[in-house]
């Protein structure tokens, strides 16, 4: 068969099952502003919990200035912003993208993943400096007969709940992210092999 | 500006509405699902339309919006469908629901074409998909950012992968 009648007729049964459908703009502009809203509400949640740690850590030093509370606040106030830190720069610049062309639109995914990837991994090692610095205070306070017995079991129970949850939450990020790494460079492997017989054709 | 924005999608609509569903329809086949695909290119378009200077053709921009959409959700089900055990192959998914035309001949030759592009390789179906919607190459390669030749290579490809999916017809 002649291959432009073959695209032809493609191209006719292609278009017969058309649909034309004008949804109403205002519809799309409220739900751009809800999303719009979403996101800079969760960039601004982020950075309240920043501002909130940063404070309560001074407001705790300044009721009781003890060389202790001292250590305990320069711990808090460094782990919030290099957490925060974190955040602005592993994010950066990586969202307006939709108008870009697929091949750069699928870089940019790529880019995303990673720095996924890396989120996570700060977030095990932030993880694991947190339990560190918290499982062994705790011991201390109690050992010195600082807390009760039950408040130390409570406190390890929720720190031991949170840093499960923290860990499935990781795990689950992680996968999600590389499983997508997994298909965008699958998606880039089809692209290549075709260059390579375009480039030798 | 707000109106200017408005009128400008509204002509994207009427021009490029059917398009925007052929593709959609050709990444996904579940019609709520592709509601959803649709209603989030749809969402793309509009944020996106106050950044267009048109460094390139109004055609190639909505192509490049809808193309990338498309994309995120084919890898989004496809991850999905490893989480979910309800979901074992997205591309297997077939129309739950009856379709009223079916015994149309023009429906049934749309619905067998349709269902064999969703089976090619996505770097296969989006040159397809854009050929068929009478792109021409250079806008194609401008779509996807990729070379002319690297274009007419898998369209060629394509093409002879989607006549052995159609059963050689």
């Amino acid at each position: 068969m002649n291959s432009e009648s073959e695209l032809d007729r493609w191209r006719s049964a292609w278009t017969s099952g058309a649909r034309v459908e004008v949804p109403a703009p205002f519809d799309l502009s409220a739900a751009h502003r809800r999303q719009e809203r979403r996101l800079r509400l969760h960039y601004f949640l982020n950075m309240v919990v920043a501002v909130a740690l940063i404070v309560f850590a001074a407001f705790v030093l300044r009721g009781n200035p003890r060389a202790e509370v001292l250590v305990w606040a320069v711990v808090v106030w460094l782990t919030t912003l290099g957490s925060t830190g974190f955040y602005v720069w592993n994010w950066r610049a990586l969202w307006r993208t939709a108008a870009k062309s697929v091949l750069e639109y699928a870089d940019v995914c790529e880019k995303r993943c990673i720095a996924t990837l890396r989120a996570v991994r700060f977030g095990y090692a932030f993880l694991a400096l947190q339990f560190a610095i918290a499982a062994p205070w705790l011991t201390w306070d109690f050992a010195r007969r600082q807390i009760p017995a039950a408040r130390y079991v409570s406190c390890l129970v929720l720190l031991g709940t949170l840093t499960a949850a923290f860990i499935f939450w990781f795990r689950r990020s992680r996968q999600r992210a590389q499983l997508e790494l997994t298909q965008i460079e699958e998606f880039r492997r089809g692209l290549s092999d075709d260059s390579e017989n375009a480039s030798g054709s | 500006m707000s109106q200017e924005l408005e009128r400008q999608y509204q002509s994207i609509c009427n021009e490029y509405g059917g398009s925007l569903f052929r593709l959609a329809s050709s990444y996904e086949s579940v019609p709520d699902v592709r509601e959803d695909l649709l209603q989030e290119i749809r969402l793309a378009l509009w944020k996106a339309l106050p950044a267009f200077r048109g460094e390139c053709s109004l055609r190639t921009f909505v192509f490049r919006v809808a193309h990338n959409r498309g994309l995120t959700h084919v890898w989004r089900r496809r991850i999905q469908a490893q989480f979910s055990e309800d979901l074992p192959d997205f591309v297997e998914v077939g129309d739950p629901r009856p379709d009223p035309e079916a015994s149309a001949i023009r429906n049934a030759d749309h619905a067998s074409l349709m269902k064999a592009i969703r089976r090619l390789p996505i770097a296969y179906r989006q040159v397809i998909t854009m050929a068929l919607e009478e792109l021409p190459q250079s806008e194609i390669a401008a779509v996807l950012g990729i070379s002319e030749n690297n274009v007419a290579v898998r369209l060629n490809r394509g093409r002879k992968l989607l006549r052995q999916e159609l059963g050689g017809r």
